[in-house]
């Protein structure tokens, strides 16, 4: 995806002809939400909150950029309000890392190992994994060097690898990657 | 994409706002306004409606509807409020809930090791959600508290399956439980 590609998808797709477009953008909106807050309801008001400010001002039709970018500052918001400030978290001196040769992957509950990340870093994990971004075009989104950005996803990527195999010695019961999936 | 890559993707792609949510954030649609003695008429109509479905209707199958609704949120995987291996640390966190959070027996406890809990509800009232590991298997299950209500109380435990999910239902004079195991 080029700068000229994210550009379209967050601040000029706004065109939402039918209810299946709708559904997808507000899906699209709590699973943002859901990586910033990690938790359910959290997310249900951020992506309630943002669809009800945008269309207070008049922001008719919501494209994808207003709402992710409306969520955002919600959370900001709502982090300044209790007082924490780990959301700016990403480091401008940091070095790149690169990938390793072959990665297999996470074992374990991921919805517990995302837990244990910054606000900040399951934000670019979702932007880069699941929005499929390029670290040069979330860094036209949040501002910020793009080396920051691809070395805080590699950092971010790591720390999970880290803190699953921490994990597994201390629970060997916990079953591998497919028991995530159960509840 | 790598597969740390995917299993990020995948882990976000089956969370999903709920049906209700999302249909409370759709606009209405554009329909002319009622005329003002047709909308009262259709208010009085409404009412009617459900004050006699109220009276009307019987549960046809209460033990299905409730193994069905608990293999809903089962199925859900929506995370759990608290993380603890301890009962009192769940029920203090959850502390919202005003019924015991305990395991339903001893053999429970020494059978299941709990992961963590969240708020659900069980025919509209309030429940707790508990998630616990099989320690001989490693797999998962779930099981759900509520207080007893009258209609609660009745039913005989029962066993159902409900999507190819094994629901189990009884009470102690107390709670009722439901243990939903894969």
């Amino acid at each position: 995806m080029t700068g000229e590609g994210i550009a379209v998808n967050w601040f000029k797709k706004s065109s939402l002809p039918d209810a299946a477009q709708l559904s997808e953008l507000l899906q699209s909106g709590f699973r943002y939400a859901l990586s910033l807050a990690h938790h359910h309801h959290d997310a249900e008001d951020l992506v309630q909150q943002a669809w009800l400010r945008l269309q207070r001002n008049g922001s008719t039709p919501i494209g994808r950029g207003p709402l992710f970018k409306t969520i955002r500052n919600l959370f900001i918001d709502s982090l300044r309000r209790k007082g924490i400030v780990e959301f700016e978290a990403l480091d401008d001196e940091t070095h790149l890392a690169g990938e390793p040769a072959s990665d297999p992957g996470v074992a374990g509950d991921l919805e517990y190992l995302l837990g244990q990340l910054k606000a900040g870093e399951r934000e670019l994990l979702y932007l880069h994994c699941v929005e499929g971004h390029t670290a040069q075009e979330i860094s036209d989104l949040i501002s910020r060097p793009r080396g920051t950005i691809l070395s805080s996803i590699n950092r971010a990527k790591a720390k999970l690898r880290q803190l699953a195999a921490q994990s597994e010695p201390a629970d060997p019961a916990e079953p591998a990657p497919k028991e995530s999936a159960r509840p | 994409m790598n597969p740390i890559d995917t299993q990020i993707k995948e882990y976000y792609q089956k969370q999903t706002l709920p049906e209700e949510q999302l249909a409370a954030l759709r606009p209405p649609e554009d329909l002319p306004a009622p005329r003002p003695w047709l909308l009262s008429f259709a208010v009085a109509a409404a009412t009617a409606a459900v004050v006699l479905a109220i009276f009307l209707w019987k549960p046809s199958d209460l033990p299905q509807a409730v193994a069905a609704e608990i293999v809903k949120n089962h199925n859900a995987q929506l995370p759990m409020d608290i993380r603890s291996s301890d009962y009192g640390e769940v029920a203090a966190a959850l502390d919202q809930i005003h019924f015991p959070l305990m395991p339903p027996d001893e053999e429970f406890r020494q059978r299941y090791t709990l992961v963590g809990g969240r708020y659900c509800s069980i025919q509209n009232k309030q429940a707790a959600q508990l998630r616990v590991r099989e320690n001989a298997t490693g797999q998962m299950h779930t099981l759900y508290i509520t207080s007893l209500t009258d209609e609660l109380r009745a039913l005989p435990e029962t066993t159902r399956t409900s999507a190819g999910i094994q629901v189990r239902l009884w009470n102690d004079g107390e709670c009722f439980f439901g243990f939903a195991a894969p």
